[in-house]
């Protein structure tokens, strides 16, 4: 698991951790009952602090995409992963309604529409 | 809540200086930086911890054990290593140990050793002989030996060579990973608290200034530079402080999230440690 | 405060081999009658009277007493480190001034100054001396530092040593001296003074210790 952490932007650290995690975790880098690195060995090796770390597990464990089991550690939850799919289906249909909206107002079509696409998704990791 | 260092009021003034009703706690499981200039007031700090000078009120505890209700107890728990080297030229590091054995009931000698041989520091030679980054690893391992909960170093590392003082962050790092364990640690350079403090505490004047999640404070703050016109047209609610020079303006931006999404033209810069120090001890309040 | 004590067996340590010789040039000098043995005594009593202060000294260059005061010994504790190391820095001038004393009446050499017996009560009256010196030295040094209060030293070492040698000469020269016989039991109470001088000095320490700002 690969984490690409910029102290730069704007997104909130323990944000960027919680947004790579899920990301890995929906593409499948991680799969169900995977062990996580602890919150201290992942603020040491990011050299970032634990109180961050120990935020954004929270956050994925709230999220249901953890499972904390005390003295072992953190895990990639089960099953779940169909329900978040849906929801990240349903999030993107709506960005994509907002999307289509824009391009039929602007009288792009949806041949040049899904270059852009391509384009744009051609520099996400993806497997 | 018991665990940690709770310093609840503390006033101490001698001569011109006061150091003024500080509150401040140092939870369990983590590494507190502090900072300010010289003559802000943390040695004051540390040293009325230490009972050293004696505060004219406030309360300070660690883990429920009164400084000076609790003094023998308290200072069992406690690790320090102050800025110079407290041993005698003539000593050897194993008849330090055996100095530091008789003082600190949970002395643990092999534990020592150990130190001795990760840090490099020979058996057999004098202190006399020792370069001040020995000096400081041999302090630092005598804080570290007799089991303490919590580790107070006061400008411990300044003087010593990046590789060492990488060493003995990684110590700290390995320190803290117990809960129940906890440092304040108070430094010059602010890179080395960067790297590993979880919170961040600024001493300016005796007042306390600033004190919050060192990661928090920086993706929050950041730099504005600009020049004079662009400044005077920006909502100076959202700086904190400036800092003009001939031909430009730099200025402190208290949320880059906000501030970017109001003026998305202007360029705000990531900030360190050591920059935030600047604008907030020495940058025009607005 | 064991470490503490071990710190000043440390120090001594030190700078024994420096004492020892020192010592051993006076015994020697003595013993070829270069110097009255009252005189070696009341050199041995402050020589050794003195180590608590030495090593005061040495604390201070490495900044060792604030550090201490930041252990569990606390600054009680390094009062009273201090003080107990006093008391056995006098016993081992005692003893060395008992050893020599007993050397010298053996070698036959004593017919001809000091009787024996005044020489051994001598001895525990310097040790009573010592106690006192260090009940004056020690608060002020704890006080003011070891800097300022070697000036105090000077003058209390000089002017007591001073005063004691002439009386002992003066002693040595005049033959009536020599009948006078004293009752040990005097030095008993003079113990007693000594001893409750140290105490009441080693509260004063503690006092100034407590309010001292390191």
């Amino acid at each position: 698991m690969e984490l690409n952490i910029s102290h730069s932007g704007d997104t909130p650290i323990y944000e960027q951790i919680t947004c790579q995690i899920k990301g890995h975790i929906l593409h499948g880098v991680l799969s169900t009952g995977d062990v996580l690195p602890s919150m201290r060995t992942l603020a040491k090796d990011l050299r970032i602090s634990v109180i961050t770390t120990k935020r954004a597990y929270e956050d994925l464990e709230r999220d249901g995409f953890i499972n904390t089991v005390p003295g072992k550690g953190c895990f990639v939850a089960p099953s779940n992963l169909g329900a978040l799919r849906e929801q990240a289906m349903r999030r993107m249909e709506k960005e994509l309604a907002a999307v289509v909206k824009t391009a039929k107002t602007s009288a792009i079509s949806l041949e040049e529409m899904t270059q852009a696409l391509n384009l744009l998704y051609g520099g996400v990791p993806h497997e | 809540m018991n665990s940690g260092l709770e310093l609840k009021n503390v006033s101490k003034s001698y001569g011109s200086f006061t150091l003024n009703n500080i509150s401040l706690s140092i939870p369990g499981g983590t590494i507190t930086g502090l900072i300010g200039a010289n003559g802000a007031g943390k040695t004051t700090l540390i040293k009325c911890i230490l009972s050293l000078l004696r505060p004219e009120q406030g309360k300070i505890t660690f883990r429920g054990l009164d400084s000076i209700e609790d003094e023998q107890a308290f200072k069992e728990e406690i690790g320090v290593a102050l800025d110079e080297c407290p041993y005698h030229d003539i000593f050897t590091p194993p008849e330090v140990g055996r100095v530091m054995a008789g003082l600190y009931q949970a002395w643990d000698m092999p534990r020592f050793e150990q130190y001795l041989t990760q840090f490099g520091l020979p058996r057999d030679k004098k202190i006399k002989t020792f370069s001040r980054g020995m000096k400081m690893k041999l302090s630092i391992a005598a804080a570290l030996s007799h089991h303490p909960r919590l580790l107070l170093l006061d400008e411990a590392t300044s003087g010593l060579d990046p590789i060492v003082r990488e060493e003995i962050l990684d110590e700290l790092l390995a320190f803290i990973e117990d809960e129940e364990h906890a440092v304040l640690l108070s430094s010059h350079i602010t890179s080395d608290l960067e790297k590993v403090c979880d919170y961040i505490a600024c001493l300016h004047q005796g007042e306390l200034i600033l004190r919050g999640e060192k990661d928090e404070l920086l993706t929050g703050y950041g730099r504005l530079l600009c020049t004079r016109a662009e400044l005077d047209r920006v909502d100076k609610s959202l700086l904190h402080g400036v800092r003009a020079s001939q031909f430009s303006c730099e200025a402190l931006v208290k949320d880059k999230r906000v501030f970017r999404q109001a003026y998305p033209e202007l360029t705000v810069d990531p900030i360190t440690l050591e920059e935030l120090m600047l604008f907030l001890i020495k940058g025009e309040v607005l | 405060m064991t470490g503490l004590l071990q710190k000043e067996f440390y120090i001594f340590k030190s700078i024994s081999k420096t004492y020892l010789i020192i010592w051993c040039c006076f015994a020697l000098a003595t013993v070829f009658q270069f110097y009255m043995p009252s005189f070696f005594v009341v050199i041995t009593t402050f020589l050794f009277g003195m180590l608590p202060i030495t090593t005061m000294k040495q604390d201070e260059l490495s900044r060792w007493t604030v550090f201490a005061a930041a252990t569990p010994a606390t600054r009680a504790g390094i009062v009273n480190a201090k003080y107990l190391f006093g008391v056995l820095g006098c016993l081992l001038a005692l003893a060395g001034n008992l050893a020599l004393v007993t050397a010298l009446s053996l070698a036959g050499r004593l017919e001809e100054s000091v009787p024996l017996g005044i020489l051994l009560f001598l001895a525990v009256i310097m040790f009573t001396l010592a106690l006192v010196f260090q009940a004056l030295l020690l608060p002020i040094n704890f006080r003011f530092g070891t800097q300022k209060g070697s000036i105090a030293m000077i003058v209390i070492a000089a002017g007591g040593a001073g005063a004691i040698i002439a009386i002992l000469s003066v002693a040595e020269v005049e033959p009536a001296t020599y009948s006078f016989a004293p009752s040990p039991w005097l030095l008993v109470p003079l113990l007693l003074i000594g001893f409750l001088a140290l105490c009441l000095s080693k509260k004063i320490s503690s006092g100034i210790m407590k309010k001292k700002e390191l």
